[in-house]
This record gives structure tokens, sequence and C-alpha cells, in this order.
């Protein structure tokens, strides 16, 4: 079984997830302890911004054991003309509503997109399979995508369109402040700010919205 | 906007724009206006920006800006995540294939030459008995060192065959009639073709027989455990081990990637005390998400040979709402009046009381592969999430069957097992008498144990050898801090050398193979010390074992006085 033997060998390797350390106890008895290396991203935090700290060598390497296919699809065919599909039938769907105008329509078409991309990029952490031991846990989905490598073309696909939806909406919403203010607010907040290289690994607690969370 | 020299007429007057900003933009858009009507398909652009600006320049700083920032990220060249990737040298394709081209691999093992030094390093190599022609049986002839040395029918005192049922005719019988119908090999692994019916048939056996919903099979019993708790755990949950679990429980406990504190080798108290720590952290720390957790530890352990107490974990593990995983590879077959394990020997239900069970059907059983016995989720789980069952080949169909027969030999009558437990009783007794060989060794076995281990005092170890287990400990601790996987600690090596000059002064005096136990001190992670191995079989009569006890006690003791 030439796989499992290649993984424990890397194990074994001293440089290894347990590494333990031992100190004699202060005890005339002298019994041994050995101390485990908690798992270092095992605390809450409590500061307002803090970063998740890089992985060991361990955790790339259970990162890359099998594809991530929680992130992988991004790269795939399709997964870019279906962000088209959505907010076209979002904007048909609202339209659908009695009672909406188009400036609403279109307002309401384009804070439903962005909210769900934050929720499904930026909140929402971890894979659902549980295949890397949980190496990829505390990293949200835009983290996920192309192991961490910034400005990949999937990236700056998924950052021009909250852009340019933004810029589409704005055309069709006609003077009224409001209504731009409140698109202006959900774009830059949720759609582009997140997805900024300067706030990659950064987790920002906003009381009453985000939870307690446990932080890396 | 639609002016361009009437710009500022539009301004809201509550926020006044200096003229200076007023008069580049205008300027700006002026030239902007100017070169797109000259272009193809401008006049659209022109459009598309009176339309957009709303006769607001604040919009439209705002939508330029954000147009501003997506075309610098568009433009922007991808980027490594800093750490450890962009660590990584940044190679071209002639340097990655010059560098594989150079390299020269090290061999695995490097032969003795007739180095002094190289022979300190390597005399195991030579000292391994190799069987040729026949089986693992109570007479054995074997060589060592290259047929430098050669062995005819010696006592076989360091065998895992306890039940020595696979050596009879009845169930050699059914290896043969097995071969003939299936073959040699199995092919692959379980879900590629390569379970049989006789797997699928051997796992319920095994089931029913020890009393679970269920069991699934492995190829091989080494890798069982380091497959299963991996398969359950990830980074977070919580592991609590006996700190003298043998090698593959180790490796198990460094894969599960989980945080793993250890008790004091069956101490309840240590245990209690830890779970009772980690439970008030756990509530202090208020986590949004409960860890797995899990108590690990052996039912007849490999590094010394005694037994866990179950009831008391079984108790903790309730209290403490923790799951139990027992390793029991030399307890099944051994334990309990029907050899049905640990649970039977302290009169509890296996279902109820241990939730991971993993067995080995090398050891008692004779014949080769693991096993892990447990609820049917638990088992069906496996079937995806465990790499050794995935990824590795099914057991050859002859070896689940003999198993199969050994159980229902077994299920018929528990002569064998007794009579094991009778000769290990007998052992146990016999060595634990014996007040010369107790001042220099301690027995850490149980009296249950066919196997019993033989280890020197704390106080004659440093007398002899000048060091103590947590000397070695520390020490080996350090390498593994450093990095260096070279480990070499003289003393241990002494005394390893003393060991096994017992073991070459009992095979060559009184023809009795006896051995050390094997440890790896490179690959170990806890505090384990040398000792010496004598396991008995039940194929063996009670005179047979009691002469040849004698003798090693006797060699032992004059090894020892010298």
């Amino acid at each position: 079984m030439p796989s499992l033997i290649n993984v424990v060998s890397a194990q074994q390797h001293p440089s290894s997830a347990i590494e333990l350390n031992r100190t004699l106890s202060n005890n005339s008895d002298s019994q041994d302890f050995i101390i485990p290396v908690q798992d270092h991203r095992r605390r809450r935090s409590s500061s307002i911004i803090s970063e998740v700290e890089q992985g060991t060598q361990e955790d790339d390497t259970d990162q890359r054991m099998l594809p991530n296919m929680n992130a992988t699809w991004v790269d795939q065919r399709g997964a870019r003309l279906i962000h088209i599909v959505i907010i076209s039938l979002l904007k048909l769907f609202f339209n659908l509503l009695p009672g909406i105008t188009d400036d609403i329509a279109w307002t309401l078409t384009n804070v439903t997109y962005v909210m769900g991309s934050y929720v499904m990029f930026h909140m929402i952490k971890g894979t659902p399979f549980e295949f890397n031991g949980g190496a990829y846990d505390n990293l949200t989905m835009w983290e996920q995508i192309d192991h961490e490598t910034l400005y990949t073309p999937a990236r700056k696909f998924l950052i021009l369109v909250p852009i340019g939806l933004f810029l589409l909406v704005t055309q069709f919403i006609s003077n009224d402040l409001q209504l731009f203010a409140i698109n202006l607010f959900v774009t830059f907040f949720l759609g582009v700010l997140p997805k900024l290289p300067l706030l990659h690994r950064i987790r920002i607690y906003v009381p009453f919205i985000t939870n307690p969370h446990q932080i890396s | 906007m639609s002016d361009i020299t009437s710009g500022h007429m539009a301004v809201p007057t509550a926020i006044p724009i200096p003229s200076v900003i007023i008069a580049t933009s205008s300027a700006a858009w002026f030239y902007l206006h100017q070169g797109l009507s000259k272009l193809p398909g401008g006049h659209h652009v022109i459009s598309y920006i009176e339309k957009a600006t709303q006769d607001d320049p604040y919009r439209t700083a705002v939508e330029a800006s954000l147009i501003l920032y997506g075309i610098y990220y568009y433009l922007s060249k991808p980027q490594q995540k800093k750490g450890l990737q962009s660590n990584r040298p940044n190679l071209s394709k002639q340097e990655i294939d010059s560098l594989i081209d150079e390299w020269e691999p090290e061999p695995i093992v490097i032969p003795p030459i007739n180095d002094k030094e190289t022979q300190e390093t390597y005399w195991r190599l030579s000292k391994i008995p190799i069987i040729e022609n026949h089986g693992i049986s109570k007479y054995i002839d074997f060589t060592r060192d290259d047929n430098k040395e050669s062995f005819e029918n010696v006592l076989n005192l360091a065998s895992n065959n306890f039940l020595s049922l696979s050596e009879t005719e009845e169930v050699l019988q059914v290896a043969k009639d097995t071969i003939k119908n299936y073959g040699v090999g199995a092919c692959g692994p379980a879900g590629f073709y390569g379970n049989q019916d006789v797997h699928y048939n051997l796992e319920y056996t095994l089931a029913e027989f020890f009393g679970t919903e269920s069991c699934c099979l492995y190829g091989q019993d080494f890798a069982v455990s380091s497959s299963v708790i991996p398969a359950f755990t990830k980074r977070g949950d919580v592991i609590v081990a006996d700190d003298q679990v043998s090698l593959a429980v180790q490796n198990a406990l460094q894969l599960s990637r989980s945080t793993v504190y250890y008790f004091q080798h069956n101490n309840m108290e240590s245990l209690e005390e830890l779970l009772e720590q980690l439970n008030d952290q756990e509530r202090k720390e208020n986590l949004p998400a409960i860890p797995r957790k899990f108590i690990v530890t052996e039912g007849l352990f490999h590094n010394s040979g005694d037994v866990a107490p179950l009831p008391q974990l079984v108790e903790l593990k309730r209290k403490y709402k923790y799951r139990l995983f027992v390793d029991e590879t030399l307890s099944l077959g051994v334990l309990g009046n029907t050899g049905r394990g640990l649970p039977e020997q302290f009169n509890l239900d296996r279902s109820t009381s241990i939730d991971i069970t993993v067995g080995s059907m090398a050891t008692a059983f004779g014949s080769s592969g693991g096993f892990v016995l447990g609820d049917t989720f638990m088992s069906e789980y496996q079937h995806i999430g465990s790499n050794a069952y995935c990824f590795s080949a099914s057991l050859p169909a002859y070896t689940t069957t003999v198993v199969d027969k050994i159980l229902h030999i077994m299920d018929n009558d528990n002569s064998t097992v007794l009579n094991l437990q009778k000769l290990s009783r007998t052992m146990f007794h016999f060595f634990n008498s014996r007040v010369q060989l107790n001042e220099y060794f301690n027995i850490t076995s149980s009296e249950f144990s066919p196997v019993l281990h033989l280890e020197l005092k704390e106080s004659k170890r440093i007398e002899r050898f000048g060091y103590s287990k947590d000397t070695l400990f520390t020490e080996l601790a350090n390498l593994q801090k450093r990095k260096i996987s070279d480990v070499f600690i003289e003393p241990f090596e002494n005394e390893e050398i003393f060991l096994q000059q017992i073991v070459d002064s009992i095979l060559v005096n009184h023809n009795i193979l006896i051995s050390r136990h094997t440890i790896v001190l490179k690959q170990e992670t806890l505090p384990i010390v040398p000792s010496l191995r004598i396991s008995c079989t039940a194929s063996m009569t009670e005179d047979e074992l009691l002469t040849a006890c004698e003798n090693i006690i006797t060699t032992i003791n004059k090894l020892c006085t010298a």
C-alpha cells in the first residue's frame, strides 16, 4: 500500500505534528509530563482585527493531499457564466414582484448577489469535505481559491463582477441618492473590501454581526 | 454635465469643490471627449459617461475610482501568498531538471562494511533470524547474518502466534482448499474489486464473534490504527492517550492532527485529573464547535505487556463524554475465557464499552491482516474515509478463510485459549518467584500476557549503563526537536547490545530463541526503554516451557552477575 506508507513515513519525520516537549515536574516524585503542543489555532481572539496565522509545513502538506473540491470549481468552465445567469435570474425575479419599480429591482438584484457571494466566499469557513485533516478549517473560500495565490484570473473575475454590476446598476437608478448609497455601501463593504489582497487572512470583528470567532 | 463648460453649475452648494479640481477635471473631460469622438464607437462611451455621472461629480469620482481599482487589479500579476510558498526558490524548468539530474539518492540501508563504526551501528542486521523452507512453529530452523550462523531445532519463544491454531491440519486444509478456488492474491483495494465473498463473510464472522454491530477488514495490522484514528479526527480534536502506547498508535496520533495529551501509563487518577482539566478548559474557552474527544489505549500493551483497566476507563469515558479507542492487537484471542479479548476479561459487553477496537489477525489468529470492530456507521464510514482501506490491497482469500475457521474452532472449544492462559500464568509466576532475577529485572507484563517483558531495573540501568528512562527521553526529544533523524544514543545502544548478548547466549547454549523488544528509537515519541521479550504459545507443554524458562533464568543470572 504505497500511498499510506508514504503518508506515514512523511509524518514520522521528526518535524512531526505533536512536537513533544518534556519537563520534569517540580514534584519530588519526578513524574514525567509530556506537554502537548496545542493546536495553535484553537484560541479565540478578543481583538477587533486579527490575522490568521500562516500554516506550517504540515498544514501545507495536508492541504495538498487531495484537490480541494471546495475551491477548485471556481476555475472550471461555466463557473463564470453562472454569475451572469444568477444575476439575470435575480433581476427577472424582482421585476416580477408586484409594486416594485425598476430602480428598486436593480438595487435588490445587486444587494442579493453581493450578500450571497459574501456569505459564500467570506463568511463560511472550512470545507464540507473532511479529507484534509482540518487544514482548511480557518480559511474562507475566497482564501482557499488557487492555493491562496493572489491576482489569479478567477479572483480577477470575481472582483470585477460586483464592480461591473454596481456600475450597471447606477446606470439604471435615476437620480436617487439613497439607492445609490445603498448600492455603494453593499458593493464596497461586502463585494470589494473583503476581496482586497490587503485583507487576505484578516478577520474583522463587527459587534452583533459576526460571531465571536475561533481564530486562528 | 451635459455641457462641459458649465460643469460647476450642478455642484451642490453645500459641499464646495476647489476650483482647481473643477478646472483640471473639465480639461480632462474636454480632451477625453475629443479623443473618444474620433474613435469608432466612441460616442457610446461618451453617452454612457454623461448618463452615469447624473450631474454629480462625487458619484463620478466614486465610480471612476472603482473602475480604476478594477483595472489595477486586472493588470496585476499572480502573486503567491506570503509564507511557505513564497519562501520556495523560484527556479526555472532547466534549473529544476539539472538539480534532479545531479541528485543521487542515498541507499536506504547502508550495508555494514568491515569498519568498526559501521558494525556498531548495524549490528542489529546480523542478529535477525531468517527462517527458510517452513513456517513459524514451535521448533524452527533458521540462519542469521547472511547464512554465517545456522541453528536447527530451536525452541521458539519469540513467536506471536499465541494460539498456534493455524498450524493444525484442519486449518491448513482450509488454506489449501481456498488457494485452489481463489488463488493467492486479491489484486486490488477493497473498493476496486479486491474484496471477495470470503472477505465480507469474515467481516460478519468477526463482528458476530466479538459481539459488535459491524467490522471492517484491513490488509495489514500495523497500518490499521494509523488509518482509523485520522479518519475520524482532525485539527482541534482532543485525544487523551496512554503514554506507553505502541509505535503503530503513536503514528496514528501524529497523523490524527489532533491535540494529544498523555496520561501516565494505566494510571486512572492521572487520566481523571487530565479529563477534568480538559473539561474545565473547554468550559472556559467556550468554543463555537465542540471537538471530538477520544481516549486511546491498548488492550495488552505492546511495549510492556500489561492490561488496561477497562472498567475504570469505561466509567471515565461515560462520565466525561469521551469515546474509547482500544488497540487490541495482542489481546484478542488471548484475554477472556473464550479469547474474546479485553471486555470479556472484565465481564463487559464490547459493543457498549469500547467504541473503536482495532484487532490483528497476525498475532493470536496466526494469519495476516487487521480489522476494526465497532458500530455500523463507523465501519461504513471507513469504506470512504480510511486511507488504508481505500488505497491498500485486500488480503489474499486464504488468510481470511483461515481466520474464519480458527474463530469457528474457538467458538466450539475454548481449551486452546485456556491452555495458553495457563501457560502464561505458569511462566509469569515462574519468573516472578526468582529472587536473583528480580534483583536485576522488573517483570512489566501482567500474568495474563503470553508475552513476558523483562525490563532492566532503573537502578541497575543507571549503575551499568549510566542512563535512565527520563534522560533517554529528554535526549530523544531534544534530538527530535533539532530534527536530527539519525538517532544514536550510546548508553541505550549499550543496553541493547547487552540484551542481545543474553539472547545470543541463550540461543547458543540452550537452543532457545527469545528476543529483544524491537524499538526503533528514531520513530519513538514516548519514553520507552529496552526489554527482553519471552513469549509462550499454546502448542507448548508445561514441562517444555518450564525447562526453557529455567535455562533462560540461569543464563541471565550468569550474565548479569558477570
